[in-house]
């Protein structure tokens, strides 16, 4: 399984991409959301998990701009503020919307991994 | 003199000839003072809205007595700072109740006409009447202004704490959000950190420790929040005695029991029950904080009725009580004011909070002292809102 992870904080997304990593689950970390955009037109991924807060794109709005070359991809947001945990995913088809500080076992579970 | 009173009787008029006029009248007038407040209550009883200020009848006869002593005060002297500070507390007394302003100034016309044909009936050829009437209006107007004044003060002080309140909901909201990224560093860290120790044992207990602390400091976040978190309440009907239980679960406490009463007609109410439970974890918390040797703190739940101005509505009074010190005068005054706090720790944040909850809820919190010893905290929820049935 390919995983796009895109967050600001590098230092978090290191740690997450090195947590996550495992012989079946290879994962594409970014800090920055203009870059990860850039890397999407070009490689494909299963699942995107996504900051919401970032300068320059939101992960909402990345997300959206990903979607159109990735309609399989699976989307999963993840903030800081709890606000954003009522993002709508009906509208715009969030597999789930994580809380930080990231709970890990249920992120594992909504990436569809075996913790 | 204080500034106020001073400027007060100066903007009025009001000088030493009028207050020694009204003291040389008081014997005369005194026969007339029961009347006088006999009809100020007749007019208020024949006014609806006026008369749901009051919550029982104990109260009207009080406040008979209040008023009697009120219109002897009047007559008596001396015009000096301890008549300002006496006078000061009705215009508090008012805003406790939520007196609508306006209803002073109808009352004190009947007062002024009351007192007016007192004096005309009195028969004294040598006083001079016109003088003397002069001198009970200058003072009446004296009256309206010290009660107009506190009201204000006091109306001032609910504003400034509702301010406050929402500027440090604001700033602890922020503040929880921006931990939340660092926090989420260090949690993931230390996951990977544990990783990479093996069996370490001198790591492994270091990464225990601040795997710990990482959950403390989520709590302590998850509470400002909360804190932060206006959000209005979505009500639904909620069972009183399990989420007192609940509340008491949440809460570490040693030495102390819970002794839970639940009227039967009093088993639920409309609420918010994550608002409500806060609010009850706050005030058992306290409850048991103020009892550092122990004990038990008593939980009662009965009906009631809930007065507001123009109306009475059937409620419910959850009452928690403790045996410890009580408050002070100086913290029943200012309990529910934001940053104010008797406790070494604590921010002074808990009680603000519960209180604009329960306002939330158009209920009421109140906080008295018990007797011999002891605090009791009153949250007063009425039976129906809006939009539910
Ligand atoms: C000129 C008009 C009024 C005067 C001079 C007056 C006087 C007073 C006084 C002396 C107190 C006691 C304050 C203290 O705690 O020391 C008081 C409290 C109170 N007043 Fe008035 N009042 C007036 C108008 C009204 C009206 C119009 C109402 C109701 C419709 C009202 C209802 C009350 C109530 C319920 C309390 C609280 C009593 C308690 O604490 O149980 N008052 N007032």
């Amino acid at each position: 399984m390919k995983v796009l992870l895109v967050d600001d904080n590098a230092e978090l997304a290191d740690n997450l991409a090195e947590l996550l990593a495992s012989e079946r689950t290879e994962v594409f970390a970014h800090h920055d959301a203009t870059a990860a955009l850039a890397w999407g037109r070009t490689h494909d991924f299963d699942t995107a998990l996504l900051d919401v807060r970032m300068p320059e794109l939101s992960g909402v709005e990345l997300m959206r701009l990903l979607r159109v070359g990735h309609p399989a991809a699976r989307f999963v947001l993840m903030s800081a503020y709890t606000q954003d945990a009522e993002l709508d995913p009906t509208q715009d088809t969030v597999a789930a919307v994580l809380t930080k500080p990231l709970d890990l076992p249920s992120l594992a579970k909504v990436l569809g991994l075996d913790a | 003199m204080a500034p106020l009173l001073d400027e007060l009787f100066r903007y009025v008029g009001f000088d030493e000839q009028d207050g020694a006029r009204l003291v040389a009248a008081s014997d005369a007038l005194e026969p007339s003072f029961q009347g006088i407040v006999d009809e100020f209550y007749v007019a208020i009883d024949g006014n609806r809205e006026a008369r749901a200020v009051f919550e029982d009848e104990a109260q009207v006869a009080r406040q008979k007595g209040l008023l009697l002593a009120w219109l002897r005060r009047f007559f008596a002297g001396p015009y000096d700072d301890s008549y300002l500070e006496e006078r000061s507390r009705i215009g508090r007394a008012h805003v406790r109740i939520r007196l609508p302003q306006r209803y002073v100034f109808v009352s004190m016309n009947i007062i002024r006409a009351g007192l007016t044909r007192a004096v005309w009936a009195l028969d004294d050829p040598q006083l001079d009447k016109i003088a003397l009437l002069q001198s009970i209006q200058r003072l009446c107007d004296v009256e309206l202004a010290i009660m107009l004044e506190t009201y204000r003060e006091d109306y001032d002080r609910a504003l400034r704490t509702a301010e406050r309140l929402a500027t440090l909901g604001q700033f602890a909201g922020t503040l929880a959000h921006e931990m939340r990224n660092p926090l989420a560093v260090l949690s993931t860290s230390s996951h990977l950190l544990r990783r990479h120790a093996g069996d370490d044992p001198g790591v492994v207990r270091h990464v225990d420790r601040i795997e710990r602390q990482v959950a403390v400091c989520g709590q302590i976040v998850d509470d400002l929040l909360a804190l932060a978190r206006d959000s209005p309440p979505r009500f639904e009907p909620v069972d009183l005695a399990s989420v007192i239980e609940f509340a008491w679960a949440q809460l570490t406490k040693p030495e102390h029991t819970l002794d839970v009463t639940v009227a039967p007609d009093a088993g639920s109410v409309p609420a918010d029950e994550s608002q409500l439970r806060q609010v009850l974890v706050n005030l058992m918390e306290n409850a048991t904080q103020a009892m550092t040797e122990g004990g038990a703190v008593e939980v009662q739940v009965a009906r009631c009725t809930l007065t507001r101005p123009g109306e009475e509505v059937d409620a419910v009074r959850i009452r928690i009580e403790d045996s410890g010190a009580g408050f002070t005068p100086e913290a029943l005054e200012h309990l529910f004011e934001p940053l104010f706090t008797t406790k070494a720790r604590g921010i002074g944040l808990g009680l603000p909070l519960c209180h604009r909850i329960v306002t939330k809820h158009h209920g009421r919190l109140s906080a008295s002292n018990r007797s011999p010893r002891g605090a009791r905290l009153d949250i007063v929820l009425p039976l129906a809102q809006k939009g539910m049935s």
